[in-house]
């Protein structure tokens, strides 16, 4: 499977193209681009299968953008304790956990409770993301950062 | 991108084919196992290091009123918020803008989405081909983008026709494609080893410039018509 068997130097010089770090990337764009606004995108089979006032459709995306943000106050010191790999692994399980949760949901409520991990999982997967860019791509980080922004147009 | 229009999709066929609209969610989740096998298999260095962000014996506490004591979090996060505040406001307003002003159908008004994406995915494509050769100081990026995405934008609200409008708005989706970009090199090159706290902080400063945009816009929409 993946693994990178070079020293981190290595990074520095050679095409971006020939690393695992940055197809992990560029996938992990990708799959996160793909889900982060699954929210918005279910409204109307909410409505049909909950019953969901707008209220209540908004206010699943009122608890997703304030998971975000409580993300961005606590994220930092939980990356800096536990480390990016398994902090990506973390988010990861979290994010999957949620999309199932939100999938399996027989009352909306559940679908609020999902929201809210949703929102937390796809901010750390963001910030995550940016710092590998940031410690691996040193020197040509400005366009890794491009190429994997290509990869979630219009994303979080 | 593709992700809603996929889910919207197979809402419509599971209903045709007698399915749930559950296995969309199920398959979300699939790709969220597929990345985590795939993170299970990276090495930890390559990633920067565990717990490289927390430095040697420096508590988050300390770490996070680093960062928040440099200046730099704040310029970068005043960008963010302004870059999101426009590009949000344009993007959800143009097209009532131009069924109002030029009387246009709504699948015509949703083409200047559609263009500012494209324009926006060139735009990166260009970007990170022209980086990837020549070192551009991010400051100098932003500076020289941002005052073209905002002629860009003043162009496409001011526009006498649609076509003009439409191609005005795909520029500013190439020149605001840079932006974001540069703005997370930026902070990646000032807070080494600190960049986890970092980039927390900036995406939570820029959602509420994002937010913040379409609340403006919308409440300034409201007022013009009260008035």
């Amino acid at each position: 499977m993946v693994k990178t068997d070079t020293p981190e130097v290595d990074s520095k010089t050679r095409p971006v193209w020939t690393d695992p770090v940055f197809w992990f990337l560029i996938a992990l764009g990708l799959g996160y681009g793909s889900i982060f606004n699954i929210l918005p995108a279910s409204f109307p089979i909410f409505r049909r299968e909950f019953g969901a006032t707008l209220e209540q459709m908004g206010r699943s995306q009122f608890l997703y953008f304030g998971s975000s943000l409580a993300f961005s106050i606590v994220g930092g010191a939980v990356i800096g304790r536990i480390g990016l790999r398994r902090s990506a692994m973390v988010a990861l399980i979290i994010a999957g956990t949620a999309v199932l949760l939100i999938g399996t949901a027989a009352k909306f409520n559940v679908v609020l409770a999902g929201a809210v991990f949703f929102g937390f999982s796809i901010a750390a997967l963001v910030v995550i993301g940016s710092s590998i860019i940031s410690g691996h791509f040193v020197e040509n980080r400005q366009s890794v950062f491009s190429l994997q922004a290509s990869a979630t147009p219009g994303g979080p | 991108m593709i992700g809603p229009a996929v889910l919207g999709w197979w809402f419509v066929q599971a209903d045709r084919w007698q399915m749930s609209w559950r296995l969309g969610f199920f398959a979300g989740a699939g790709v969220m196992g597929v990345l985590l096998v795939w993170a299970l298999f990276m090495r930890s260095e390559s990633m920067g290091g565990e717990g490289s962000q927390s430095g040697v014996g420096t508590a988050a506490a300390s770490v996070m009123k680093d960062v928040l004591g440099s200046p730099v979090i704040y310029v970068a996060s005043l960008l963010g918020f302004f870059h999101g505040l426009a590009q949000a406001g344009m993007l959800s307003f143009v097209g009532q803008l131009y069924q109002t002003k030029h009387y246009i159908d709504p699948a015509r008004a949703a083409l200047f989405l559609s263009v500012n994406a494209g324009g926006v995915l060139g735009g990166r494509l260009l970007f990170s081909a022209l980086t990837s050769r020549w070192k551009i100081p991010e400051l100098v990026v932003i500076t020289l983008c941002a005052a073209g995405e905002t002629a860009a934008f003043l162009a496409t609200i001011g526009s006498p026709s649609y076509l003009l409008g439409i191609l005005m708005f795909t520029l500013s989706g190439v020149l605001v494609s840079t932006i974001g970009p540069s703005l997370s090199s930026y902070l990646g090159g000032r807070f080494v080893g600190r960049t986890a706290t970092a980039f927390a902080l900036f995406a939570g400063l820029s959602n509420v410039g994002a937010a913040g945009g379409v609340l403006f816009c919308g409440g300034y929409r409201q007022s013009s018509r009260g008035g």
